[in-house]
């Protein structure tokens, strides 16, 4: 049930800010109210961790701080471009690469071929590949390594794509859009990391003549 | 426009939070190494969106925003407890004297044993609720800041802030409610 205290009060009691009448007549009313009384509860939970003391950063934590940020690859969130959703659909016919996750097995599950896939030095192709889980898998780590002349489309010479994102149950399809930058070819290697296993897919790449 | 490079951006974007941000991981987390984790994720998301961030108004705010959303969302299993806290039971409700050592005792539970407690009720709050609160009881933001973040009027900015302390109480009473995830597994320090 609500009533009309100021309930700013409460906070402010729990600060240790209010003395004397104003002090007892926040209690008094604290008293009669049940809702009020929790509040009131929380407020100093709150005040307790407000006053713990933090100390200072260690001396060239900023720098450590803003050189890993900067030098991150960029995450690729769950609905950017690279996934195309659940189900295989229209794409099954296309797709280069099944990986069956059925069980999540303990230990790394080897690709039992090494695909190739054709590129083009004139536009990006995508390269669908699609991995399938029995279950969710919540914070699986998602890893690209490139090799040779190829690149994502978009991330210029990056070598290394990582981010962390949440498998549904069923196919998880991925969509890259890959392109040469030279005549050589190179490969493609994506990892999946999950606390309980690790699924490694290859790639090789052929630059399309 | 301006030339500096994004790593420069970004340093004069953190530099003046990052103290903040600082004391603010520290007191939600157990350990400088939690700490300093909590902090790196920040900086990861806040590197990401440095554009959007140079243009708004309240960059600090922003921050302890998705400091406090990584805690309650990303960090739930990462808490420790010193001891397990199944004998450290609260006082049921009663009217009457309200110190904080009536539902904490201090012969009983040392000080990180009842951070420790809090920052689990803390938890069991919804992300948006345990970040309102945090932002404007521990932060100190305003009630115009907070309107200015989140979009709400002033009354219902109020009424969620309040409904939230009330939920944190009442986990915080209920013993029940908190035995479960509280396990002895040694020390986080």
């Amino acid at each position: 049930m609500s009533c009309d205290f100021d309930k700013d009060r409460l906070r402010v009691l729990a600060s240790g800010s209010l003395a004397g009448a104003e002090r007892e007549s926040v209690l008094a009313h604290v008293d009669r109210c049940e809702d009020c009384r929790a509040a009131l509860r929380g407020a100093e939970a709150l005040a307790e961790l407000a006053a713990r003391d933090t100390g200072t950063p260690p001396v060239g934590s900023f720098e450590a701080v803003v050189e890993k940020a900067v030098s991150q690859p960029a995450r690729a969130p769950r609905d950017n471009r690279f996934w195309t959703g659940a189900g295989f659909g229209a794409m099954a016919a296309s797709l280069l690469a099944v990986g069956l996750f059925f069980g999540w097995t303990d230990s790394p599950v080897p690709t039992a071929s090494v695909p190739e896939f054709v590129v083009s030095l004139e536009e990006p192709r995508q390269m669908n590949l699609a991995f399938e889980t029995d279950r969710v898998l919540d914070g699986a780590r998602i890893t690209i390594l490139l090799s040779g002349s190829v690149e994502i489309d978009g991330y210029g010479s990056r070598r290394e794509l990582s981010w962390t994102d949440d498998l549904e149950a069923g196919v998880n399809r991925l969509s890259l859009p890959v392109i040469a930058n030279g005549f050589e070819g190179g490969q493609i290697v994506v990892r999946l990391e999950h606390p309980q296993s690790e699924q490694v897919f290859v790639v090789r790449l052929q630059v399309e003549s | 426009m301006t030339q500096d490079s994004p790593k420069t951006r970004f340093e004069a974007l953190l530099r003046p939070h990052f103290e903040a941000l600082y004391a603010a991981a520290r007191r939600m987390t157990l350990s400088p190494d939690d700490a300093e984790d909590l902090v790196q994720d920040v900086a990861l998301k806040a590197f990401e969106k440095l554009d959007e961030l140079e243009q708004i108004e309240f960059p600090r705010a922003w921050l302890l925003k998705v400091m406090y959303n990584r805690f309650i969302d990303e960090h739930r299993s990462s808490l420790r407890t010193p001891v397990d806290q199944a004998a450290t039971g609260l006082d049921s409700e009663e009217p009457g004297d309200h110190k904080r050592s009536d539902w904490l005792p201090e012969d009983m539970l040392d000080r990180e044993i009842r951070i420790t407690r809090i920052l689990m009720a803390m938890k069991r709050l919804d992300s948006e609720s345990a970040t309102l609160v945090a932002l404007r009881d521990i932060e100190g933001l305003t009630i115009a800041e907070l309107e200015k973040m989140t979009g709400s009027p002033s009354g219902t900015i109020k009424s969620k802030l309040h409904r939230s302390r009330a939920k944190l109480g009442r986990i915080l009473s209920s013993d029940e409610t908190l035995k479960p995830e509280l396990k002895a597994i040694g020390s986080a320090e």
